[in-house]
């Protein structure tokens, strides 16, 4: 095959993978589909990935960029063969800049290990997707990942001031830069967020740094009735707080990570709102009585404080262990991030329960409740034909339920592969026509990521 | 000879257990976690050699997606069973036991290699042929055969890896030098069996008799039956008939010597009694294991008073994958150590990832179980520790082998060598 031999030059021949046992690695991501690329290709530079380009763009070949394969959209599979563009090998930290608090970084550096460096300079980077010990910076952006700090301090791409990337076509460009205010021209850096690699391959990010907040408690509120915690999380937001994480799990979720999370989870309560403040010392305290407040004011039944930084990493590590326990209940897990307006969580939850009544299934409620970006994950069995069927009737239900309540299909996964089908809902006609446009005018021979966000 | 007849392995009763190989890789929700913890992952950098990349081999296999090609082969031996993913996988997703499923297939349908084959099924279970290779082996090493053999590179490349990795052994092995049983000084206070594992038999003899010897002061009576191989490099080379054959001998022999508890030096031996017998044989195993610094440090909490030992060193201990991760030791050999006069403990950054021997593992694939080792290497220099401690004898191995190509001048032993 001429295009191996080519891409053996261009990368060299160790970092091409042609085997089908190879090949079959690169197939998956976070999500149970399987999508088998013709050839993988880590690229060690970014004019390896330039040549790449150029050549897919002659002969036709569809390129599917690549970060640690963590996605829960699809986002990163090759759908249509093609090539498998893995840019881990991409993951130097080329600057980090204390005087203008940003990092300067090549697409595969791991974000917990950027989190870790730049807090040993008194820094912080923000975003926290719960893979956050092995997914990419690229991923990150390419998804526009968020996490449960998102409700307090955004999510990846408000972080994100500059990029260079690698067109559809195969120029080098740059977006944006160290500067917060740009507004020379279109904004191309947002723009990149979250396109889900379809408009082109980031090379390089520049990134915004914070100073790391000086004090953080977290608070473990326990519920007895689900829709009293929704009501407690809009209090505390009343209240004045904002707090850096308000996360909820509906019983299922504690049932699924009490192993992991020993005995400070009571398996008989219906909901656990896990909450964090952070900031000054002094105003931590302040704003952590207001939240204990908020909680008791809607019967938690208990509110404690993680006291040491060891208690709060349990509990922190039970909540990142539900999404992928859940398949010790069935091996095949939809997980869904629609996201609603805060108000319309009680609601959204509310709707979510009916949902799982209806179509009798194992569906299980967690996530970022102070920003409303929930986690129904439904958990079922890919060889039983009459559940998949119910579970697919149901994720339409849960997106209708969404949009009927003001809000939208996916908070922070992106749609990739599986709410493909569900973007004119959302977008309208004229609406996804003009997105549609954007991908057609930069990347003329649908050369990056086809088969992405809109369906063919 | 072997007592048994090994030649029906047909007929023997391998595990029958009730977990299927489905139920054991659909726990994979391929969340990817294990990227973070694989030392094979950590050095080469792709998708195929991590746990998750595995698992999805094997289940593909499963399922018929896949065949097992000379590449699936091959992938399926990038592991060294560490069992770091297992521990980190917010599923507990056994790995070790998935990839010695899927070797054990592989030897199933395609059979093993013509050296593994006949070292298995003719070597590791005959104490005689054994004990006169070892013999053999010892007395060309000392008449300088070896360092001729290095200087005129003779061999061909795959043995002189073999060589250059065989370590010098002992003159006459371990249990040739002990009796059968062994008495305490005063009332015997438990039977206990001490099963010495084919490096403190034919390398490290002065470390088995250590262990025999604090056995005896600590108030045991020391049961040494003739033994064979634990099993575990035909186990991992996916041999399951010969290894389950290896585990019915020596748990009959123990049992017949009706020991309480059975006690090794060695971690990989300790942890494939511990968690591999059962497996193996369908049923659990008649007496106690322990490794010999957690039957010291439980029973002897007791005894340590008297076992004085002298040493003045800054000491560092690695934590054996087998030890501190199967058998759950990591507390105990570190108590020990603190209780001799003299020792100061430093300890070493990730103390317990993986040193890269991992048995045959650093035959195959020499480079990488040296690439691995190294990174170990770089953490005991930075504590700048004059002895390092381990309780397994492979890991020791790998340690003094690395340390000697740096010309560091530090000591490895079993933390048993240190109560003089």
């Amino acid at each position: 095959m001429a295009l191996l031999t080519q891409l053996g030059k261009i990368a060299g021949d160790h970092n091409v993978f042609s085997s089908r046992e190879e090949r079959f690695c690169y197939a998956y991501d976070g999500t149970y589909h399987l999508h088998l690329p013709d050839v993988v290709v880590k690229p060690q530079s970014v004019e390896q990935i330039v040549k790449i380009i150029k050549l897919a763009n002659d002969s036709g070949t569809p390129v599917f960029p690549r970060g640690a394969g963590t996605g829960l959209s699809g986002g990163s599979l090759p759908v249509r063969g093609g090539i498998a563009l893995v840019l881990t090998d991409l993951d130097r930290i080329l600057e980090i800049d204390d005087a203008n608090q940003v990092a300067v970084v090549e697409p595969g550096v791991i974000t917990g290990q950027l989190q870790a460096m730049v807090e040993e300079r008194g820094m912080f980077y923000p975003p926290d997707p719960g893979s956050l010990e092995v997914c990419t910076i690229g991923g990150n952006i390419a998804e526009c990942a968020g996490g449960p700090r998102g409700v307090k301090y955004g999510v990846t791409g408000d972080y994100v001031l500059g990029l260079e990337l690698v067109t559809p076509t195969g120029d080098l460009i740059h977006t944006g830069g160290k500067t917060i205010k740009n507004v020379t021209g279109y904004d191309l850096t947002r723009l990149m967020v979250g396109s889900e690699g379809t408009l082109g391959i980031v090379t390089k990010a520049i990134l915004r740094l914070i100073p790391l907040p000086k004090a953080v408690k977290t608070v473990l509120a326990v519920f007895n009735d689900l829709l009293q915690a929704s009501e407690a999380i809009l209090d505390v937001f009343r209240s004045g707080v904002t707090p850096a994480t308000m996360e909820i799990m509906d019983a299922e979720a504690i049932k699924c990570v009490i192993e992991q999370a020993g005995a400070q989870l009571p398996l008989d309560a219906e909901a656990i709102l896990l909450i964090e403040v952070d900031g000054l010392p002094s105003a931590v305290e302040e704003e952590l009585a207001a939240v204990a407040e908020s909680c008791l004011r809607h019967q938690a039944r208990s509110v404690e404080t993680a006291g040491t930084a060891e208690e709060r990493n349990l509990l922190w590590q039970a909540r990142r262990a539900i999404s992928p326990s859940l398949v010790k209940l069935k091996p095949t897990k939809i997980s869904e991030d629609a996201t609603v307006p805060r108000a319309q969580v009680p609601t959204m939850i509310r709707r979510l329960q009916h949902i799982r009544e209806k179509y009798s299934l194992n569906l299980v409620i967690f996530g970022h409740a102070g920003d409303g970006n929930l986690h129904p994950n439904i958990i079922a069995d890919e060889r039983d034909a009459g559940e998949m069927a119910r579970v697919e009737a149901a994720v339409g239900e849960i997106f209708q339920a969404a949009l009927e309540l003001g809000g939208t299909l996916s908070g922070e996964h992106g749609i990739g592969l599986m709410k493909a089908p569900y973007m004119l809902a959302e977008l309208g006609a004229p609406g996804l026509a003009y997105m549609r446009r954007i991908k057609q005018s930069l990347d003329p021979n649908n050369i990056l990521n086809p088969g992405k966000i809109f369906s063919s | 000879m072997c007592p048994e007849n090994c030649n029906q392995l047909d007929n023997l009763k391998t595990a029958q257990t009730t977990v299927t190989d489905n139920d054991l890789v659909d726990l994979c929700s391929r969340c990817g976690k294990c990227r973070s913890v694989c030392p094979v992952f950590t050095e080469l950098r792709a998708e195929p050699y991590v746990a998750r990349g595995k698992v999805q081999l094997y289940k593909a296999l499963l399922n018929g997606t896949l065949e097992a090609t000379e590449k699936y082969r091959e992938l399926i031996s990038f592991c060294l069973l560490c069992g770091r993913c297992t521990e980190n996988c917010p599923n507990g997703v056994a790995t070790e036991q998935i990839v010695l499923r899927a070797r054990s297939k592989l030897v199933d349908s395609s059979g093993l290699p013509f050296i593994k084959r006949n070292v298995f099924q003719h070597l590791l279970k005959d104490n005689g042929r054994l004990n006169r290779l070892a013999g053999w082996l010892s007395i060309s090493q000392r008449w300088g055969l070896r360092s001729l053999v290095r200087k005129t590179g003779l061999l061909p490349s795959p043995l002189k890896n073999i060589e250059q990795l065989m370590p010098d052994l002992a003159a006459k092995p371990l249990r040739s030098q002990l009796p059968g049983v062994l008495n305490p000084p005063g009332r015997v206070k438990i039977k206990v069996g001490y099963f010495t594992g084919c490096l403190s038999q034919y390398v490290f003899t002065a470390t088995g008799k250590n262990v025999a010897r604090v056995l005896c002061q600590s108030g045991a009576q020391v049961v040494i039956p003739e033994q064979y191989c634990c099993g575990m490099p035909a186990l991992s080379a996916g041999d399951k008939a010969n290894s389950a054959a290896l585990a019915r001998i020596n748990v009959a022999a123990f049992q017949s010597a009706a020991v309480e508890v059975l006690i090794t030096d060695c971690a990989t031996c300790g942890s494939t009694w511990q968690k591999w017998y059962p497996e193996l044989l369908g049923e659990e195993l008649p007496f106690k294991v322990m490794d010999i610094s957690q039957f010291l440090a439980q029973w002897s909490g007791l005894y340590t008073q008297r076992l004085s030992g002298q040493a003045s060193a800054l000491v560092t201990y690695h934590d054996p994958c087998h030890l501190a991760r199967h058998m759950r030791v990591r507390e105990e050999p570190r108590v020990l150590l603190r209780s001799i006069p003299g020792v100061e403990m430093v300890e070493m950054q990730e103390s317990d990832s993986c040193c890269g021997a991992s048995g045959s593992f650093q035959l195959e694939h020499q480079e990488l179980s040296t690439r691995i080792g190294e990174r170990k290497i770089e953490h005991i220099l930075a504590t700048g520790a004059r002895v390092v401690a381990t309780g397994c004898p492979s890991c020791r191995l790998q340690l003094a082998r690395l340390l000697q190509v740096r010309d560091a001048d530090i000591a490895v032993v079993h933390p048993i060598d240190l109560f003089k």
